[in-house]
């Protein structure tokens, strides 16, 4: 799967516009999204296209995999007075270094893997964390990678709305940081939502326009795909500009 | 001289359509002049909207190739049995109109004595039907005649109306409108000043003819008065969210701080690594730059 995207910045105080705008464009209402994203490295899965599967051709080598960063993404829910709650959706995402070259849209190599963690929450078990409770309901070659996982220190949460628009996805977020003194986020209990940090103290909204195809190298898939994300790039002009940006700023390499 | 696919195309078309249009004519000739009774207007007016979409079909397909079909000429080849379809090959062979449609081309040709007139019609007094005398008289009496429903619709404010009359009628509550907004009620009756709307002048309501033959409604005039110090516009309230969270500040951000840089944000995502660590390394990268340029 490849995934193609766009960017763009919204200022706080244009937000409910924005929204507004979205959701009239959209024909639905934002659907809150709020996400914990865990970051922890592991080698790159074996997925078919992807560009840097090393040692594809040999795979007994001794040299040391490069390593990626992997999200494990758990969809959130707000208490109302209690700290945030864990739902079902917990997603394993890997995403490669975009294609190099001078794209009209980010084009990346993406992964996602959806766990079905239902039944560990009912596991009722206090002493268990996130972590461990992702890792149990993790089935058998991605479970090896989560606990093989070398660094899973970091973390942040990502609060925002999502609307579908044909077939693009369009999430408008902000990115919000762990409360001050958490040792390893990955394990300890989820916090309230007053108590994360805003990243960007100015408190803007990135806009991201993406959409997933299932096939690369078909070039009518690609081609319509493309266009169809220009064309809403050029519908949402003078409301939010939405672009490329540089490659490196998704690098997902492990250095 | 051979002609392609679509002019073939082309001349079939013209060909099928004018059958067409013809069969409709003579169909409704007949019916005419048979007809007795004569048929009722409905079906009459059916008659003569189809024979003007015939017409204008075959408008259309003349005009569509009308650079082919004017330098369209028609040539009999030996094989043509010229005995037996002598008729039919004289017909095809003319260049000329027949008599009779010369005569029509003659007489509808010529530039038209026109009356032009307020109402905006142009009547040909020659088609033996009203004179034009009659006119006047004739608009005259649809102007009262119509008047009643259209003071109604007017002065009482249903032409601004949210609701049809029929709602009114039923209840305006059990009404699907889909909007949260309240359509309020019934909107007031115009200001004088408003008269001087479209509708007003259609219906001319304001002429001075009109004024002298006291059809303007005293009572109408007082109620204008009393209406005119309410509010214009039925309040929006509930369609437009205020905009509140603008109004109050959320805790912890501070709009006056320009946006930070997406590049940094989105390694921030993809990699975990803070904006602080971020920075670091930069400045690490340009100390390490920096000595290599001393050295």
């Amino acid at each position: 799967m490849h995934e193609l995207l766009l960017l763009g910045q919204v200022p706080a105080s244009s937000r409910v516009l924005v929204l507004k705008i979205f959701a009239g464009i959209t024909g639905m209402q934002p659907q809150h999204l709020l996400e914990k994203h865990l970051v922890y490295r592991a080698p790159a899965p074996q997925i078919e296209g992807s560009v840097r599967y090393p040692n594809k051709q040999n795979p007994a080598s001794s040299e040391p995999r490069q390593e990626y960063n992997h999200h494990v993404v758990v969809g959130l829910t707000e208490d109302e007075s209690g700290p945030l709650r864990g739902s079902d959706s917990v997603t394993n995402q890997f995403r490669d270094l975009a294609e190099a070259g001078n794209k009209p849209v980010v084009i990346r190599v993406a992964s996602d893997t959806k766990l079905i963690i239902s039944q560990a929450y009912e596991v009722e078990d206090v002493t268990m964390s996130l972590w461990d409770k992702i890792v149990a309901a993790a089935p058998a070659p991605l479970k090896a990678q989560l606990t093989s996982g070398s660094i899973r220190k970091r973390s942040y949460y990502q609060d925002g709305h999502r609307f579908i628009h044909n077939n693009i996805t369009i999430q408008i977020f902000r990115i919000l940081k762990e409360p001050l003194d958490v040792p390893d986020p990955a394990n300890s209990e989820l916090p309230r939502f007053e108590e994360l940090r805003l990243l960007d103290d100015s408190g803007a909204y990135t806009v991201q326009a993406s959409m997933i195809i299932e096939d690369r190298n078909k070039p009518e898939i690609f081609d319509a795909a493309v266009k169809e994300l220009l064309e809403f790039k050029e519908l949402m002009r003078g409301c939010v500009d939405l672009r490329t940006v540089d490659r490196h700023a998704l690098d997902t390499r492990a250095r | 001289m051979s002609l392609d696919k679509q002019q073939v195309a082309a001349l079939d078309r013209l060909r099928t359509q004018l059958a067409v249009a013809a069969r409709q004519l003579g169909s409704s000739r007949e019916n005419l002049i048979r007809g007795d009774p004569l048929q009722p207007w409905e079906s009459l007016q059916g008659d003569v909207h189809f024979i003007v979409k015939n017409i204008v079909a075959v408008q259309d397909t003349l005009e569509k190739h009308r650079e082919f079909l004017t330098s369209l000429h028609a040539y009999p080849l030996p094989s043509f049995p010229g005995y037996s379809k002598e008729v039919l090959l004289q017909n095809v062979m003319r260049k000329k109109l027949d008599v009779a449609p010369e005569d029509w081309v003659a007489k509808y040709s010529k530039p038209r004595v026109q009356t032009d007139r307020a109402d905006g019609m142009e009547i040909d007094g020659a088609d033996g039907g009203l004179e034009d005398k009659d006119f006047p008289q004739l608009w005259r009496e649809v102007a009262a005649d119509s008047r009643t429903y259209a003071k109604d619709f007017v002065y009482r404010g249903t032409y601004r109306d949210a609701y049809a009359i029929e709602e009114r009628e039923t209840g305006v509550q059990n009404v699907v409108t889909g909007l949260k907004r309240n359509l309020g009620g019934k909107p007031h009756a115009m200001k004088p000043s408003e008269r001087s709307g479209t509708l007003h002048a259609f219906f001319g309501f304001k002429t001075n003819k009109e004024e002298d033959n006291g059809v303007v409604d005293d009572e109408l005039v007082v109620s204008d008065d009393e209406s005119d110090e309410e509010a214009e516009d039925v309040p929006m309230g509930g369609v437009v969210p205020d905009s509140q969270p603008q109004a109050a500040p959320e805790p912890g951000v501070d709009s006056s701080l320009p946006p930070v840089n997406m590049e940094k944000m989105l390694r921030f995502m993809t990699t975990g690594i803070t904006m602080a660590e971020q920075d670091d390394e930069e400045k690490r990268k340009k100390a390490a730059d920096e000595e290599r340029r001393k050295r």
